[in-house]
């Protein structure tokens, strides 16, 4: 047998998942609502592979999956190959982590699963194709410095990670200009090689049937070894309180208040505490909510933690009227100090912030191609495969308050801060 | 332009376990019953849109429906709350030119106390100042972001020149900065008064919950909605006589254009034909504006077609703002004059099968689907005919229902004037020589 199986859970279909000998992990969901089948190919890399000098690459290189490769053999034959099969597909490049996916009818599968191959393994680069992309990214840059929110995300770029490049998918022009063939194969022979990739297929499908096909097809990818992925390091850093005043539309307003959270990379048991304690902090009969929007200045607050690798964060935020935007940092502040009183955390609020993130992940699996395209890929790369996803909720009912004030003592209490308070009198970074 | 109700003989498409029935009060309630899970989705419509608003009250009908929902006489705004953490239901609003929608997703056993909350907030909302002053600030804030961005503006720019002085769909149904803040609790209890009315209201639903269950479940919640309704006025046509242009200075990086013309109105037996020609139109705009020119990250184009009126539309986003309009009126004309493979249609219909079968995992698009196609043609089975039918049809049928409606162009472009030269636009035609 070239594959092993192992069954897992999920709440409205059966999963499989299992791993190639190529070190390929395979994720099959069936679901029959539908006759539909969605493949996803998700890659642990991203922007956090970046130097300054390749800072946009990873992107770059996206966009050159969809196109020419050696069974299509340019942009034009591709898109006709997926108007004849009836494909919807994108992806996204990310800090930590690129996906591709494609939906087809699922008596198209195979077919489906072909052009997914292709397009994976054997990319041309055709230096004409990157030529013309680079004006096309530089397209896509240029739109998104229109973007209300573009100043913001640029400023927690400097702030907040230690090497700024490493958060940014889009890159910088000069990079994004200067994109060539060589280094295209320099990232796919580094990064998109099966042991450091996962197939997804969810859909109309029954996952022993379609085994041998696909382990037959994506075995022959050639297994590579190169990836750093797990070796990058933590790109997140506040040695101090700081607080940035950042500039952004008339009539808005926003605070955000940042502390460095547990990495998914190797602090993972941090995680289950910190999503509790998240859900916890945003019911809206909750102190939090009562203080600062109930009865405060705040048109609405939340409190998460970001399950990441490289970039793990804790943020307080809200929208507010600008004026009173530094009144709300304090006010902010000072339930930050509160939720270190005694009772603050009660266990009913604990079991329903535990209920309530069991009742969201049957919502988010509602729609099988959702899970395929979204759910499955970022958990399998922020929980080093998808087995804490399977034990997930099981190790969110053993929080206890306890665990919530362990949380908050290690990664809040004491700990700096990156203030950021967003108006339009704030400042713009070139 | 002959206009008849359209339908096909085509019902592959059409899925079963769909009930009709009225409530006592006579509100139409469609439910498709969906089994093997425990999510629920249910749309309240109400119908109207564009067509009850007037200049001076832009959005009211979202700020009021937004209001309302924050808690009722029997479920204050504390209670409610807490009942949206115990369910952690989600409500999604959108409004648009024909009606407003109010999507409920909650699981099977907290449906019945959701409905009986959700109408209560609708005929006896408790309106506490305070928190209608944080729903219209929080509104205020939303509105100005999109507006602040000219990738959403640009297709407000386009709608001047090509809908015409007076056209109801130039009225926002979600409002302008100027009229949401003018809104004061009274207006928002006589709206809701006036137009919360069993007359006005269609109900659709897609879940586990059988038809028999829903219905005991609607009767005595929205039920309770009086008798009543507006008498809502025809849709006229677009009143765009001449290809228009409007220009709008910013200082973007990127210059963004769209135009839009007339396409076949709810109805039509032309809508399969045309959104068929506008899907090839936008894989021609990807081959020629991007691929060939690399002009362009994104460009775009489509029709609507569940509207009283339909339009054509064509986006881009580009630093040759002219090279790429012109090019883009000239893709338009080529299809038009039927300069295309028949792969490009079949590729369409292709495509619509798979979207389709997305569609059909989600609840949410499942009520939308049952409530557009009854509220524009008056039965549910329409809209999903008229995915069915997209692209299953010929080249000349495609061509020339393009030909057919082919008309004046109401362009919109926002660009930077210090980077780009306003001198060199024009309104360019997408009629053929």
């Amino acid at each position: 047998m070239l594959y092993t199986l192992i069954l897992m859970l999920s709440m409205n279909f059966p999963l499989v998942e299992s791993e190639l000998p190529n070190g390929l992990d395979i994720i099959i969901g069936e679901d029959h609502a539908s006759p539909i089948v969605t493949v996803c190919v998700v890659v642990n890399t991203g922007a956090t592979c970046e130097t300054p000098e390749s800072n946009g690459l990873a992107h770059f290189y996206e966009h050159m999956f969809f196109k020419g490769n050696s069974a299509l053999p340019d942009q034009s034959a591709y898109n006709a190959r997926m108007r004849e099969l009836g494909i919807i597909r994108n992806g996204t490049t990310g800090p930590e982590v690129v996906r591709y996916y494609l939906t087809v009818s699922s008596d198209l599968f195979e077919e489906g699963l072909e052009f997914m191959y292709d397009a994976i393994t054997a990319p041309l680069f055709d230096p004409q194709e990157i030529v013309n992309e680079r004006t096309v990214i530089m397209n896509e840059y240029e739109r998104n410095t229109s973007h209300p929110f573009w100043n913001l995300w640029r400023m927690q770029e400097e702030v907040l990670s230690i090497d700024k490049w490493r958060s940014s998918a889009i890159g910088v022009p000069e990079v994004i200009m200067a994109a060539n063939q060589e280094i295209m194969l320099e990232f796919q022979h580094t990064y998109y090689t099966p042991d450091n990739s996962a197939l997804i297929i969810t859909g109309d499908i029954e996952a022993e049937e379609i085994m041998p096909a696909v382990s037959e097809m994506f075995g022959q990818w050639e297994f590579g070894g190169r990836s750093n992925y797990a070796d990058l390091e933590l790109n997140i850093s506040i040695p101090r309180d700081t607080t940035v005043y950042v500039g952004c539309p008339e009539g808005l307003g926003m605070v955000r208040i940042v502390f460095v959270g547990p990495s998914m990379a190797d602090q993972q048991e941090w995680s289950y505490g910190a999503d509790v304690w998240g859900q916890y902090m945003g019911r809206m009969t909750g102190e939090f909510h009562e203080n600062l929007v109930a009865n405060g200045p705040f048109l609405d607050v939340y409190a998460s933690y970001y399950s990441q690798r490289f970039e793990p964060s804790i943020t307080f935020g809200g929208t507010i009227d600008p004026e009173l935007a530094e009144e709300g940092v304090e006010m902010m502040r000072e339930e930050i100090e509160r939720m270190f009183e005694e009772g603050y955390f009660n266990e009913s609020g604990i079991e329903m912030a535990s209920e309530q993130l069991r009742r969201s992940r049957l919502f988010n699996e509602e729609s099988s191609r959702d899970m395929a395209t979204e759910t499955f890929p970022f958990w399998w790369v922020e929980g080093g495969g998808l087995e804490y996803y399977n034990n997930y909720l099981e190790n969110l009912s053993l929080v206890t308050s306890a665990e919530i004030t362990e949380f908050l003592d290690r990664w809040i209490k004491d700990q700096p801060s990156a203030v950021f308070i967003i108006t339009p009198e704030g400042e713009w970074v070139e | 332009m002959i206009s008849l109700l359209f339908t096909l003989v085509l019902f592959a498409a059409v899925p079963e376990n769909v009930t009709e029935f009225d409530l006592d009060n006579g509100i139409h309630v469609i439910t498709r019953t969906v089994t093997g899970g425990e999510v629920e989705g249910l749309s309240l419509f109400l119908v109207g849109g564009s067509r009850v608003l007037d200049e001076s009250n832009q959005g009211i009908e979202a700020f009021s429906l937004e209001a309302a929902l924050a808690g009722s006489d029997t479920y204050p705004d504390e209670r409610w709350r807490q009942i949206m953490d115990t369910t952690l239901a989600s409500w999604n609003a959108s409004y648009n030119y024909d009606y407003s929608r109010y999507h409920l997703k909650c699981l099977s056993e907290d449906l019945p106390l959701l409905l009986d909350g959700f109408a209560d907030c609708l005929l006896e909302p408790e309106l506490d100042p305070q928190i209608v002053q944080r729903i219209q600030s929080s509104q205020l804030v939303a509105l100005q972001s999109d507006l602040e961005d000219p990738d959403n503006r640009i297709w407000l720019v386009a709608n001047q020149g090509f809908m015409g002085a007076g056209h109801p769909y130039l009225l926002r149904p979600d409002g302008i900065p100027s009229t949401l803040a003018s809104f004061e609790v009274e207006d928002v209890r006589e709206w809701l008064t006036s137009r919360i009315k069993s007359g006005n209201i269609v109900i659709t639903h897609a879940g586990p919950t059988s038809p028999e269950q829903l219905e005991a479940l609607l009767e005595v919640s929205f039920g309770r909605i009086p008798e009543g309704g507006d008498v809502l006025p025809e849709v006229p046509e677009f009143a765009i006589q001449n290809d228009t242009l409007v220009v709008e200075n910013d200082e973007t990086l990127t210059a963004y254009a769209v135009v839009k013309f007339k396409a076949p109105p709810s109805g039509s037996v032309d809508i399969p034909a045309y959104s068929t020609a506008m899907g090839v139109v936008d894989e021609m705009l990807w081959q020629v504006l991007r691929t060939e020119h690399a002009l362009t990250y994104a460009p775009s184009g489509g029709s609507t077609n569940s509207y009283r009126q339909n339009w054509g539309y064509m986006y881009i986003s580009t630093t040759e703002p002219v090279l790429s309009a012109t090019l883009m009126a000239e893709v338009f004309r080529n299809v038009a004059m039927g300069n295309v493979d028949q792969s490009l249609v079949t590729g369409i219909a292709n495509n619509n099968r798979t979207i389709q079968g997305i569609g059909a995992q989600s609840m949410d698009t499942q009520c939308w689907m049952l409530g557009s196609g009854y509220i524009t043609v008056g039965d549910w089975r329409n809209s999903y005919e008229l995915q069915e039918s997209l692209g299953d049809m010929t080249v000349y049928e495609v061509t020339r229902a393009l030909t057919d409606w082919a008309d004046d162009a109401g362009w919109g472009i926002i660009a930077d004037s210090a980077v780009v030269d306003f001198s060199e636009f024009e309104p360019w035609s997408l009629k053929g020589e």
